[in-house]
């Protein structure tokens, strides 16, 4: 029994991040007893701790460089995201549920068709330098996506918006080309942050966030202090954002106690760092998740029989244990997140078996010999072990297939989506509707399984505009289906996001958002 | 001699000439575009282009090596691909982080490898000897990673006496004694890698000129062992010695890559590595010559040094 993943999925469980039933469930997967997971579910539910005021909080922060920056158009690393959300805020945040919540945006609604969209913005918040925060703001922060000349990855999204107009100076409309009733989520991108009208330079820029930018250093090293005009609650008086990139170096600094929280946890070196007196894992589960990649369109993968003997082939249970430590969960085949409010539950769990493999991998007529499953680090570190273990289980079921390691470097150019099989990897979506459609859907931009189904790009666009939530979450329920029955992904797991804090540092929890994290998490922590 | 030291000088710029042309070959021959490593997997056709327009990454590779070396004498290194920061004030930045390490570094090295050196040739072959030999062997066979990583494991990780990574604030704007305390273990575990090649270099150098008959005059003339070797062996052992310290010093500046990534010092070797890392060619040119001229440079002050150190050549006949 892993002591550390047990209780971080307590953590998981007390902030809301998965639902009990999912608790019971990894529980029970990590062979927690009945007994002890009860008293698990007790210590979860009183944990609400004391909190103090003040205090400079340093935070480690794993990715970054030269290529950061303070204008939300270019946020490319993680370390943009955080220390983005501590000096602006989006317009929408999502909970750990993935739900949207008012940020900038006080509420909004769209008409029945989801396809025009009113923002009502927050009343009375002011910039750090003392401008009156309002509609031409939004304006200006979007519009600035749309520009020829840009090159922000939140362009493609934002291109969707066909009208943006002020309607007074506190609500904003929108126009979309098509119905998306996700569109508020949309807005929840770390590139979507709101920066003040006219700010082009970015030199020292004002936000509307707890904190006010003091000191930066491009890559290196950025000092917060806090707005005393926030809108919402903040605790902390500074925070400070150191970049350390080596993983090794970055622990060993937090044993040493010179940060108070670090990102990005070397799967390896999870048990030395839970040994550590003081210092805590917080393991968020995920959307990010590593896969069997089979392509429809070419032999030996066209065979749906094939396809179906692989996915039984899987050791689920086994990768989640061994390749990530035990934190991580098992998927069904298809790319939407047990932690996605549109998981469907109701699809039997595929678990690793033999005999329906063999049965399966008979019927194809294809010989074993001939497959190859290409595999790289590249694809999620630890993607050449996973791709053993499968081996393995497969070799269970008779079936000899050859394991080849390609070269990192071209991984993504050469053999991904050029082999019939290979070890793919995806990091989080903020919507089941954006995986789905860079997935799955046949003229995704990234389909790697070349898997196309009519029926199947219909219903992703009648999802999409769906307003009533119960009739949407059949819809994605039915496509969920599809892809366990038919499609080219073989789900090898969901993995963990693993970040670490001292044990006085309080707000600083788990969050199924990946990457972009919570949008307040830089004014929910403080010490305890 | 000064038509000695003139060649030397020319040799040495083209010689750096010459390592221009191969570091701008190098860097275009890295494999990828900038365009794609700044805008990541999520990059589209259409970003890419604008990205590629913006840098002028399509017109010839001849046309912009010319236009680069023009740049390059006028002492103007242009924008960086990543930031669009200027590459000259973002290297005046990182090269002092470098420079200090590397002076400070060679403060404690340099003497006391020539004295650990002197210390193992005055009492050669003696147990002395073996434990001088067998230490800086040692160390030597130890990559920095290794050093550097125990260290910090042991006085930062487990007695807490030294900080594990250097810190942003006391580096930049501490006082000399912060200074010295956010760099005390990364000047420890440089010394570790430089000192053994300077020592043995000493010591050998010393022993070669004790076979010498002058010295041989010198011991009969009963001066004792210490004093033959300072007053009379030392100072024609001089030349190898200042060639390999200059070449320490050189690797010093330019080698302390992973020293700097591991104590999380904003050097020229982690913006040369960010660089390489998001294939901003630019910056890795410029600090790619910036190294070349290190070298160059140590290395023309070390034959100089020799040429004035060495009677013969001082006097030619």
């Amino acid at each position: 029994m892993k002591n550390g993943s047990i209780y971080a999925l307590r953590d998981q469980l007390a902030v809301g991040q998965i639902s009990r039933r999912q608790f019971l469930k990894r529980a029970g997967a990590l062979g927690i007893s009945a007994a002890a997971t009860s008293t698990l579910l007790a210590s979860a539910a009183s944990s609400a701790a004391a909190r103090k005021t003040g205090g400079t909080l340093r935070v480690c922060i794993a990715s970054g460089g030269t290529t950061d920056s303070l204008d939300p158009t270019k946020f490319l690393s993680t370390g943009d995201y955080a220390r983005g959300h501590s000096i602006y805020n989006p317009l929408v945040a999502l909970n750990p549920s993935m739900q949207p919540i008012p940020a900038l945006a006080e509420s909004w609604e769209s008409n029945s068709t989801a396809d025009e969209w009113v923002f009502s913005l927050r009343k009375g918040v002011t910039f750090s330098n003392g401008k009156d925060f309002t509609s031409a703001d939004v304006l200006y922060s979007l519009q600035r996506h749309l520009r020829p000349e840009s090159e922000s990855p939140g362009k493609p999204l934002l291109e969707q918006v066909t009208e943006m107009k002020a309607d007074g100076a506190h609500a904003v409309r929108m126009k979309t080309a098509s119905p998306n009733a996700d569109l508020p989520i949309l807005f929840t991108q770390p590139q979507f942050m709101i920066s003040q009208e006219g700010e082009e330079e970015f030199v020292n820029p004002s936000g509307t966030g707890g904190f006010i930018m003091k000191e930066y250093e491009v890559g290196i090293y950025a000092r917060v202090e806090r707005n005393p005009n926030y809108w919402g609650d903040c605790y902390l008086d500074a925070l400070e954002w150191i970049t350390n990139v080596d993983g090794t170096a970055r622990m060993n600094a937090m044993m040493a106690g010179e940060y108070d929280i670090a990102t990005e946890v070397d799967r390896n070196l999870i048990d030395l760092v839970t040994r550590a007196p003081g210092v805590e894992i917080v393991a968020s589960a995920s959307g990010r998740h590593t896969n069997l990649s089979m392509m429809c369109d070419r032999e030996p993968t066209s065979n749906h029989d094939l396809r179906q003997a692989l996915k039984y082939c899987i050791p689920r249970e086994q990768i989640i244990q061994n390749a990530f430590k035990g934190y991580g969960m098992v998927g069904n085949d298809h790319q939407v997140s047990p932690t996605d409010p549109f998981y469907c539950d109701e699809i039997a769990q595929r678990t690793f078996d033999p005999d329906k493999a063999r049965h399966h991998f008979k019927k194809s007529g294809v010989d074993g010999a001939s497959i190859t499953l290409y595999t790289s680090d590249m694809a999620v570190s630890g993607s050449e072990a996973i791709a053993l273990i499968f081996a393995e289980g497969a070799k269970a079921a008779g079936i000899d297939l050859q394991v080849q390691v390609a070269p990192p470097g071209s991984y993504w150019s050469k053999v991904w989506m050029q082999v019939p099989v290979c070890v793919s990897g995806w990091d989080a979506r903020p919507t089941a509707d954006l995986m789905l459609t860079i997935a799955n859907k046949s003229d995704g931009s990234w389909n790697e399984t070349a898997w196309g189904s009519e029926p199947f790009d219909q219903l992703l666009v009648a999802a999409r505009g769906e307003t009533d939530a119960a009739k949407r979450k059949g819809m994605y329920c039915e496509m969920q289906r599809m892809l366990h029955d038919d499609g080219g992904v073989g789900m090898l797991g969901f993995y963990d996001m693993i970040d670490s804090r001292r044990d006085n540092v309080v707000g600083f929890d788990p969050h199924p958002a990946g990457y972009n994290r919570d949008a307040f998490f830089a004014t929910d922590i403080s010490f305890a | 001699m000064v038509r000695l030291l003139i060649r030397r000088i020319l040799l040495g710029i083209v010689v750096t000439w010459v390592v221009s042309m191969m570091i701008f070959a190098a860097t275009e021959l890295l494999p990828g575009d900038v365009c794609h490593a700044v805008l990541g997997q999520g990059a589209t056709e259409q970003s890419l282009e604008s990205c590629r327009e913006r840098l002028q990454l399509n017109q010839p590779m001849h046309t912009r090596y010319l236009q680069w070396l023009g740049r390059l004498a006028t002492g103007e290194l242009g924008t960086s691909l990543a930031n669009d920061l200027q590459i000259s004030d973002q290297i005046g930045a990182r090269a002092w982080n470098t420079v200090r390490l590397a002076a400070l570094t060679a403060l404690i090295a340099v003497p006391l490898a020539v004295l650990l050196g002197l210390i193992a040739a005055i009492r050669a072959d003696s147990s002395v000897d073996r434990g001088i030999s067998i230490g800086t062997l040692c160390f030597i066979s130890v990559p920095e990673f290794f050093t550097g990583v125990l260290l910090v494991y042991i006085l930062a990780v487990q007695l807490r006496w030294m900080p594990a990574v250097a810190n942003y604030r006391d580096l930049t704007r501490g006082d000399f004694l912060e200074v010295i305390e956010a760099l005390a273990l990364p000047i420890a575990t440089l010394t570790f890698a430089v000192l053994a090649h300077m020592t043995r270099m000493t010591r050998t150098a010393v022993l070669n000129v004790m076979s010498s008959p002058y010295i041989e005059q010198a011991i009969l003339k009963g001066a004792s062992r210490s004093r033959v070797i300072i007053r009379h062996a030392l100072p024609n052992a001089v030349a190898p010695i200042v060639n390999v310290i200059a070449l320490n010093l050189a690797y010093l500046v330019s080698g302390v890559v992973v020293v700097e990534a591991i104590f999380r010092i904003p050097g020229l070797g982690t913006l040369m590595v960010e660089s390489v890392i998001y294939r901003d060619i630019p910056t890795v040119q410029a600090i790619g010559m910036l190294f070349c001229v290190t070298y160059v440079g140590f290395n023309l002050i070390a034959d100089v040094m020799a040429i004035i150190a060495n009677p013969r050549l001082r006097h030619p006949r």
